[in-house]
């Protein structure tokens, strides 16, 4: 067969399909078409032949390409353009003509319309994202809604669940599904759903409750409702259910049920009476309230409130109820009086609001006996009428003393006055009494040492007896006005260089005598060159000769006081003075440096004494910039020392003076 | 030979006491129970030393010793003050005025010796002033 011939059954062919036709030129001009290409593409013949196809995009061209390459295109999609310009979607077959000497000629072009196939298929499309779209819908509401939703077989097997349904039964997302719901319950809980079950084989629709609990232990209520389902035949093939999570109402009823309890529980056992008074009579009481009368409960319901008040209060009463009515303001909480059936009246207060009682305002009392309390209030009173005619003697007393406190002022003030007087006495007394001691204790020294003539050895030990208690005397004198000088405010240091070890050893001669008489060892440990502080030698002199005194006075025969002088820290030198006596108890030690205040000792111990000297001490050592203090032990003796300022060739500086007196 | 000593004191049984003591230890002692008359007895007996007491009935210790030193011809003299007093400003004032040395009533014999020697000794150094001496006999 020729390709001539071929050509020719071709067209045969489309030509019994009858689609449209048309003869292109080699570059697509329209050379010739028949009637029906014309009326798709809404044109005469006419007005198409001698143009190029109108066709929308490039396509055309790669598809006259293509039909001149291989001889044939077939079914390629196209949209061409009518006379209005719009597309009109068409397959378009081509044949390529070719003449003898196989030079392309041009195309002969079947066309076959599409519209209505592309507006089918464009239908199907929509409903089918229509139908997607519906069950995307349907999918989520299931999936989302709050209940639990499951789809079972014939066999009860899970074949759909959703995500509420999984999260009731406490499982993974997405392992429901498979699963009997025998596998998910406790075995008491089987009979109920096997019984369930069984009447949805009879075609009824159940509603029950399921306890279930989940593998961490949380327990649940739930609310199944399951509709069977059976297929055309009218056979069962499977169930579908919802499950509601009723754990917490069911908790919420329980609670309902517990607080109604509770409150029926107050109000009956309640201290208070209660009742409810509505349109002035009375709708409910508890028992305490009619206990309150002396009625039953029975008695009072429907009865007005009003005749269980007093008869001296029924009027207040009422005028309060009716005000209260009324809107205006009324004291909710006051005191009444009740009337009782055997006609005795019973103190109460009355706490009035109002409440909705069956729909309908309602007046809600509670009753309080007070009857104890205004007993109370009664007592109260008086006590307290006591307590003022106390506090009027109380302040009576209270002005007494306040008159006593002034005279006590006063007399203060004159015995201050007096303390002074004695002060400028005693300092006053000072040459008066220290004269005279001047000349006996001279005198007597004369005598001794045989300036009057000869003396016996019985006549001096007489007169060494009286030269020593003539200067102890004469010692405690100083003492005395020592101290009413510090008491005055008189008494000042006159700082200079001191040679202290001059004064120490003139001290230790004097005492060396009277410790003798005690067979007491009276040593001294001094540096071999004079040292020299910075001080009143009258003072140094004055406390040196008071501790020494101390010391040979409290140790017992056979011991030793050794006085020491050393230097110290900080350009100090150190003065101190041990013995082997009695020593000072610890509990006593606070007694040292007070004035008037001695070390208590058992009686056999005692020595006298002013209990001015270690407070003279001290007062003068820190006078002259110096500090005192001392060692004990009870029984082995004791060690008081007292450091002062150094005498140094450059006076001491602000800074010294400070590090020194602190 | 023996130091000559005035002591003025209005205290007669102070005076005996000192005159005693230092008697006994060989000086030559003479009183005054006041300040004139301590003054007229230094000027006529020309003491080696005066002790003179603070307290007087006159003239105060202060002024006599003032007077001593204020005198050319008594200034050489030392004066030992004797007080009942030992207020700084007491020691203070008879530097001021000139005195040599101090003790405090009530004295110690032994401090009061002691001064003694020690202000007696200062004037050793001038052995050739004998006129003193021989104008007191």
């Amino acid at each position: 067969m020729t390709a001539m011939e071929l050509e020719r059954q071709v067209m045969d062919a489309f030509q019994r399909l009858s689609f449209p036709i048309a003869q292109l030129s080699a570059t697509g001009v329209v050379l010739e078409c028949d009637d029906a290409l014309a009326e798709l593409l809404g044109s005469t013949r006419l007005e198409l032949t001698g143009k190029p196809l109108a066709a929308a995009g490039g396509r055309l061209t790669a598809i006259l390409e293509l039909a001149h390459k291989t001889g044939v295109a077939s079914g390629q999609e196209l949209a061409l353009r009518n006379k209005d310009g719009k597309e009109v979607p068409v397959l378009l077959y081509l044949l390529a003509r070719r003449d003898e000497q196989g030079t392309p000629t041009g195309f002969l072009a079947f066309v076959r319309d599409m519209s209505a196939m592309v507006r089918a298929r464009a239908e199907l499309q929509q409903r089918e994202t229509a139908l997607r779209e519906s069950e995307e819908r349907y999918r989520e509401l299931v999936e989302n809604q709050g209940e639990g939703v499951g789809i079972a077989d014939a066999e009860e097997r899970f074949v759909f669940a959703n995500r509420a349904a999984e999260e009731i039964f406490g499982v993974p997302p997405g392992t429901l599904v498979g699963r009997k719901l025998d596998d998910l319950l406790e075995p008491e809980q089987l009979a109920i759903v096997k019984r369930q079950s069984d009447m949805r084989r009879q075609g009824r629709r159940s509603s029950y409750e399921l306890e279930i609990r989940h593998s961490q232990g949380k327990q649940l209520t739930l609310r199944v409702t399951a509709t069977p389902r059976f297929n055309a035949e009218g056979r069962l093939v499977g169930t579908f259910a919802t499950f509601v999570d009723i754990t917490r109402s069911r908790q919420a009823e329980a609670d309902l049920h517990e607080n109604e309890e509770k409150y029926r529980n107050l109000v009956e056992r309640a201290n208070d009476g209660i009742v409810i008074v509505q349109e002035t009579l009375v709708k409910f009481a508890n028992k305490r309230f009619a206990r309150m009368l002396g009625y039953s409960v029975a008695d009072l319901i429907g009865t007005a409130f009003v005749d269980y008040v007093h008869p001296d209060e029924q009027l207040k009463v009422a005028d309060f109820d009716r005000r209260r009515l009324a809107g205006e303001l009324v004291p909710a909480v006051y005191e009444t009086v009740l009337w009782q059936r055997d006609g005795g009246g019973l103190a109460v207060e009355l706490n009035c609001g109002v409440i909705s009682y069956r729909g309908e305002p309602a007046d809600l009392r509670f009753v309080r006996d007070i009857t104890e309390r205004k007993q109370a209030e009664d007592e109260i009173r008086a006590h307290s009428e006591r307590l003022e005619r106390l506090n009027r003697v109380l302040s009576e007393e209270r002005q007494k003393l306040l008159t006593l406190t002034d005279e006590l002022t006063k007399a203060n003030e004159e015995l201050k006055r007096l303390s002074e007087m004695k002060s400028d006495f005693v300092a006053a007394a000072s040459h008066e009494l220290r004269t005279p001691l001047t000349t006996i204790v001279e005198g007597i020294k004369l005598a001794e040492d045989g300036s009057l003539g000869a003396v016996n050895e019985e006549q001096q030990e007489y007169l060494r007896l009286a030269r020593e208690d003539a200067l102890r005397l004469r010692d405690l004198i100083d003492t005395l006005l020592d101290t009413a000088k510090i008491e005055r405010g008189k008494m000042t240091a006159s700082k200079d260089r001191v040679n202290v070890t001059g004064i120490a050893t003139r001290i230790v001669t004097t005492y060396g005598s009277y410790a003798r008489d005690k067979g007491l060892t009276l040593n001294r440990e001094f540096p071999p060159e004079p040292v020299h502080v910075y001080c009143d030698s009258g003072h140094y002199h004055r406390v040196l000769a008071n501790l020494v005194s101390n010391a040979v006075k409290f140790t017992p025969h056979g011991g030793t006081v050794t006085v020491r002088i050393r230097e110290g820290t900080n350009h100090t030198v150190v003065t101190s003075v041990e013995d082997t006596g009695v020593g000072i108890p610890q509990d006593q030690e606070y007694r040292i440096f007070v004035k008037f205040e001695q070390v208590q000792r058992p009686a056999h111990q005692m020595q006298g004494g002013t209990g001015l000297g270690l407070a003279l001490c001290k007062q003068l050592v820190e006078l002259n910039g110096g500090s005192i203090g001392f060692e004990s032990s009870e029984g082995a003796g004791s060690t008081f020392y007292f450091a002062l300022p150094a005498y140094q060739d450059q006076p001491p500086t602000g800074d010294e003076w400070l590090r020194m007196n602190s | 030979m023996a130091k000559r000593i005035l002591a003025i004191d209005d205290e007669p049984r102070i005076l005996s006491m000192i005159r005693k003591r230092l008697e006994t230890l060989g000086y030559i002692v003479s009183v005054a129970a006041d300040g004139i008359e301590g003054l007229r007895k230094a000027r006529t007996e020309r003491p080696d030393l005066i002790i003179l007491d603070l307290l007087l009935p006159d003239v105060s210790g202060f002024e006599v010793c003032a007077l001593l030193k204020g005198d050319a011809e008594l200034r050489s003299i030392p004066v030992l003050m004797l007080t009942a007093r030992s207020q700084a400003a007491d020691i203070a004032e008879g530097r001021r005025v000139g005195a040599d040395a101090y003790i405090t009533k009530p004295y110690e014999s032994d401090t009061l010796v002691e001064q003694v020697a020690r202000l007696l000794a200062r004037t050793e150094p001038e052995p050739g002033n004998g006129g003193r001496g021989s104008g007191s006999k």
